[in-house]
């Protein structure tokens, strides 16, 4: 959806259409769940956060300027979300990665992870795991750089974080996560 | 041979790298068997983190979310009315009381009488003027009564319910 498309639909659902709201809704809900499934650990409050998500936009629609694009503001609305949920939960949100973790004899022989089907499952699901091991913040600006493609800037306004932070977070947490399985991998001894 | 740090390598893997360094990094992978192993690795790696998965909501999401504000905004144009009707029964019922304790006609005329006698004596001029002009073009008063009514009463209810849906979707 280009911008005048989406001025157009919010336009609509200022002026009171459903169906207008529903199409929004159904544009957004995967930005919105990505950085809510993946900073809430709860399977059973996260669609009612995401609900809560949708209210708020639409309590702020008629608010929003188009000074930024829909998607960082959606973004920042249920990042902000979340952090509100998590701070109720006592959640640490300023954790960093823990040096020890980030071993450089991991992957000081071959740093080759399993290629087969089934074994590219079991890292994927070894993968969510780790990444649901990281710190609050590492684990958002990885969803929002890789699975919902925003940029060092746009992931710095959603999270209020320097654009030169977004960077070196996202470096270390991919090269934190790229340890823990190569690490895991040939200390098992699964796939030699 | 040194080999490539992982900022390098990953800006490699995503395609950030400017075009110098990015011709000796190709030049140093043609020949480093590890860093080719690395750049395998961490491609791997941002290839499952682009993949979608387990971010599942229930097929009917963007309905019962529509509903959901649907029902909060009756909820608050219910909360207005029931505000509207307590407000006027309170209302109502403490000029019951007051009437029931206080003698208020004799207050009144005593008003009448001292205070309001001169801006009373302006309204009943225009007043009177009115009727004139009402009675000179054979007007039916109680079609401007009636039309009053219908006017107060689509006041009432765009203030109190229209605007209210407008804003609720």
């Amino acid at each position: 959806m280009n911008a005048k498309e989406e001025k157009f639909l919010i336009g609509r659902i200022i002026e009171g259409d459903t169906d207008a709201f529903r199409s929004f809704i159904n544009e957004y809900k995967n930005l919105v769940t990505h950085i809510v499934f993946r900073m809430i650990g709860g399977k059973n409050v996260r669609e009612d956060l995401c609900q809560d998500v949708f209210l708020k936009v639409y309590d702020n629609l008629k608010d929003f300027r188009f000074q930024s694009k829909v998607s960082t503001w959606v973004a920042r609305i249920a990042y902000n979300r979340c952090i509100n949920h998590l701070e109720k939960k006592r959640v640490p949100l300023f954790d960093d990665l823990h040096p020890q973790d980030a071993s450089i004899e991991s992957f000081s022989s071959d740093p080759s992870l399993p290629d087969k089907a089934a074994e590219t499952k079991d890292l994927q699901e070894r993968l969510r795991e780790e990444i649901q091991k990281l710190p609050v913040k590492f684990k958002t600006i990885i969803t929002l750089y890789h699975l919902d493609e925003l940029n060092y800037a746009e992931i710095g306004e959603v999270m209020q974080l320097p654009e030169g932070t977004v960077k070196s977070h996202l470096f270390r947490a991919r090269k934190h996560l790229k340890e823990q399985l190569t690490k895991k991998y040939q200390k098992e001894e699964l796939y030699p | 041979m040194k080999h490539l740090d992982d900022e390098q390598i990953q800006a490699y893997v995503d395609g950030h790298l400017p075009a110098e360094e990015m011709r000796k990094v190709k030049t140093h992978l043609q020949e480093c068997s590890f860093c080719r192993k690395e750049v395998q690795v961490y491609g791997q790696l941002f290839n499952i983190l682009q993949q979608d998965i387990d971010f599942q909501l229930s097929a009917n999401f963007a309905r019962r979310t529509v509903s959901r504000i649907k029902k909060k905004s009756l909820g608050t144009v219910y909360n207005k009315l029931i505000t509207v009707f307590f407000g006027l029964f309170g209302i109502i019922l403490a000029v019951n009381i007051s009437l029931y304790y206080v003698n208020f006609t004799s207050m009144i005329n005593e008003f009448k009488q001292d205070t309001l006698s001169f801006d009373l004596q302006i309204f009943t001029s225009i007043f009177e003027q009115i009727n004139i002009f009402i009675s000179q073009n054979n007007i039916d008063v109680r079609i401007i009564l009636f039309a009053g009514i219908i006017l107060l009463l689509l006041a009432v209810i765009d203030r109190f319910v229209l605007q209210s849906r407008t804003r609720s979707v």
